[in-house]
């Protein structure tokens, strides 16, 4: 090519000391960049699992004996509802859309999200909502205590918290389908040529089947709520059986939301695990095709299955029966993922850097959510199990190990690409260590009460559970203590550490490994070849 | 590069799963759709299925 | 004799055609309001208007990401001019500038995780081409823009 000829004019690199974007506080405010507004994403959602992880730690201290110690049963019970709130809607949630805004764009070689400042607002959305949420700790009447779930009629009784409440969770919910349609639109329209729908990084496949499940979950929860506000203010009697209306039907829709919900929360942690798992195995995912099937087949179960959260209700023999076994069903594809997690692993030349360690923490650890949720969905043992603190150890089980470390696996796999430098793998490993130990000291022995016929969400209880609640308790502070290793990890790595490379671990693979640490630049020591420009043609 | 015995071996392959999955849901289905109408014909025993509510 | 001039034609990426992403909206429409419609068929109607709102959200949202599909720039470089053509939908701006006074930048925010700004100036007028690009194709073209367009005070040959 003639311009080759010519000896090369470096191109002039200017730093905008005084460009037009804003500075300060007005650059996160007016965030439409994808990396700064999933940074925010991240750290809110590290601040709600604070304030979610205070709360559950108010419950451990006061279930440590037996008696009424710390709280009263009405805060205790605002505790178990907010504890719930934050950590679903608040940390992991935002976590996810978080980890979707850094990737999403660098996996599918896109610019940015397509609606930059439509991700502003689904992100300055959720600051207000928790806000506003959190108030109700100060009104006359308390937090709402009547259980994440909000079933009516008990939850129409929460006093003035009950319209901040219903507020809120519309903010969450406004929010959450904000993100999920700029997920999926710029999965559908921003990927880069020869990025085909069955080349997309299993991250990516996951949140766009998340993403789905959104829009299609998220109206019939505010749907939900919006029938409690106006059972309560406008006369309406959608729930209440005095003017003909059906407090189970809350049920019904309440949980035609919430299964779908808890695989939004799970969905995308398959999808970083299924990257973490090939790179430290040094072997490609095995069964790429399948998990891509197996992630939608878990994503259209997770609709025909609600009414196993409500087998106690009375529901027909007929419900029962196609409930349990659509409910078992999901063990396939589930065992389909677990199968292929392992067989990628079988001979593979594996590394247990702290990535690693959480994704197979994960792998052990959701199974074993995974075996009490199928024990849970038989029908004449749920009548057993249902409302026990056995329901309680299995739902954590899929979340604290499951999707919580699987969320701590992807920071620790992607950080350095994130912010340039290593952390401190001695450090990291120390946490996924005590992490590991601790969830488990806490949360196993539950499945012990439940099964000893511990109800759950109460503040005290018969002297008989006293041994393993005050296990659990214990475990309860010291995995609370050890997840302030992890903040400090992380500012410890913003500040200082070794340079990471480009591709940091080495037999990653993917786009966003191609571009240098921290993404997207600071020096660009030689021209990148121009195959890396895909519609640049000279004619 | 993959050899075209390596990628008919594939090709079998895949359709032997696709083919064995499908009778397998197949029969999961099946065995769903009949417990259900069982259940609603009411030919259980009398003793798997809850007490009908008194009439008031 | 002056050689034959050089065009750099960009846009921006759309991985869905017009048709797909109709049909992916009817089956999104079909899947979300059969949801919310069979609820309302119970009685739950409060469901409905907040499925439509999101379909309305969700078919504006396309609609804007499928409007990149009519932008582009067209940068042609003469022995003597430089002219970028940028068209946003049916507007079409065009910008001149001489070769040889002209410079190629690449503007590095003072955040460094915001996208870097690449621009083609001369006397006091600037021109930003390629914002819809990656970082690492942004660069590229860069690279090639300034080989073509050279430092300022220097024309390269194009021939």
């Amino acid at each position: 090519m003639a311009e080759h000829a010519h000896a090369p004019a470096a191109v002039v690199h200017e730093h905008e000391e005084h460009d037009h974007k804003p500075h300060g506080w007005k650059r996160w405010v007016y965030a439409t960049n994808h990396k700064d507004i999933g940074t925010m994403y991240l750290v809110f959602s590290g601040l709600m699992f604070l304030i979610g992880g205070s709360f559950a730690m108010v419950i451990r201290a006061e279930l440590f004996k037996p008696g009424m110690q710390l709280v009263d049963p009405q805060l205790f019970n605002s505790m178990t509802t907010m504890h719930a709130l934050f950590m679903i809607f608040g940390a992991v949630m935002p976590a996810w859309t978080g980890l979707a805004n850094w990737l999403i764009p660098m996996q599918i070689g896109a610019p940015d999200m397509a609606l930059p400042r439509l991700n502003n607002m689904s992100f300055w959305i959720l600051p207000f909502a928790f806000t506003l949420l959190f108030c109700t700790l100060f009104v006359p009447g308390g937090a709402p205590a009547g259980g994440w779930t909000m079933y009516a009629p008990l939850f129409v009784q929460t006093g003035d918290a009950f319209p901040m409440t219903i507020f809120a969770i519309h903010m969450m919910g406004a929010s959450s389908i904000l993100g999920a349609i700029n997920v999926i639109v710029t999965i559908m329209n921003m990927r880069a040529k020869g990025m085909g729908l069955l080349r997309m990084p299993l991250f990516v496949w996951t949140w766009l089947i998340t993403a789905f499940l959104l829009i299609a979950a998220m109206p019939v929860l505010a749907g939900a709520v919006t029938m409690l506000l106006t059972d309560h203010y406008f006369g309406t009697t959608f729930f209440a059986a005095t003017g003909g209306g059906d407090p189970i039907m809350f049920q019904h829709i309440f949980w035609f939301f919430g299964h779908p919900e808890v695989y939004i929360l799970i969905l995308p942690a398959f999808g970083v695990v299924s990257e973490i798992i090939p790179t430290f195995s040094r072997k490609p995912l095995f069964g790429y095709e399948t998990m891509v099937y197996a992630t939608a087949s878990i994503g259209f179960l997770s609709f025909i299955v609600w009414a196993h959260h409500m087998f106690v209700t009375g529901i027909p023999l007929a419900g029962q029966l196609f409930f349990m076994l659509s409910t078992m069903l999901i063990a396939v594809p589930t065992g389909v993922k677990v199968f292929n997690w392992t067989a990628t692993m079988y001979k593979g030349s594996l590394s247990f850097e702290p990535p690693m360690l959480f994704a197979l923490g994960f792998l052990f650890m959701f199974t074993i959510g995974g075996f009490s949720g199928l024990m849970l969905a038989l029908v004449p043992a749920d009548y057993e199990y249902h409302g026990t603190y056995f329901v309680v150890a299995h739902f954590h089980y899929v979340l604290v190990p499951g999707a919580v470390f699987a969320i701590m696996g992807a920071v620790y796999y992607w950080l350095p690409k994130w912010c340039g430098n290593m952390y401190d793998m001695r450090l990291a490993k120390w946490h996924f260590w005590l992490s590991a130990i601790f969830v488990n000291v806490l949360f196993f022995p539950q499945h012990f009460l439940g099964l000893a016929g511990m109800p759950r969400r109460i503040p005290d209880y018969p002297v008989q559970f006293t041994d393993w609640n005050m296990v659990s308790s214990l475990g309860g502070f010291a995995f609370g203590l050890s997840q302030f290793l992890f903040p400090y990890i992380i500012w410890k790595c913003i500040r200082s550490g070794e340079r990471a490379t480009g591709r940091v671990w080495e037999s990653a693979h993917g786009l966003e490994w191609e571009l240098p640490s921290p993404a997207p630049y600071h020096s660009w020591g030689e021209p990148p070849s121009e195959a890396l420009i895909a519609r640049g043609a000279a004619h | 590069m993959v050899s075209t015995d390596e990628e008919g071996r594939r090709k079998r392959v895949r359709r032997s799963a696709l083919i064995l999955g499908a009778v397998a849901l197949a029969f999961y289905i099946g065995f769903i759709v009949m417990s259900v109408v069982k259940a609603e014909r009411g030919s259980y025993p009398a003793g798997a299925r809850p007490p009908a509510a008194a009439e008031p | 004799m002056d050689a034959a001039p050089h065009r750099i034609e960009i846009a921006p990426n759309c991985s869905l055609s017009v048709k797909g992403a109709l049909l992916f909206f009817g089956g999104t429409c079909f899947g979300s309001l059969g949801v919310a419609g069979t609820m309302a068929s119970l009685g739950l109607w409060p469901v409905l208007p907040f499925a439509g709102l999101e379909m309305v959200l969700l078919a504006w949202a396309l609609k804007v990401s499928l409007a990149r599909r009519r932008n582009s720039q067209t940068i042609t470089i003469c022995d003597r001019d430089i002219l970028v053509e940028s068209r946003t939908g049916s507007r079409c701006v065009q910008v001149v500038f001489p070769r040889h006074w002209a410079q190629v930048k690449l503007r590095h925010p003072a955040s460094r995780l915001s996208p870097s700004r690449l621009v083609i100036e001369s006397h006091g007028r600037q021109c930003e081409v390629g914002d819809f690009l990656t970082e690492e194709e942004r660069r590229g073209l860069a690279a090639r823009l300034s080989r073509m367009i050279g430092r300022i005070n220097e024309s390269p040959t194009l021939a």
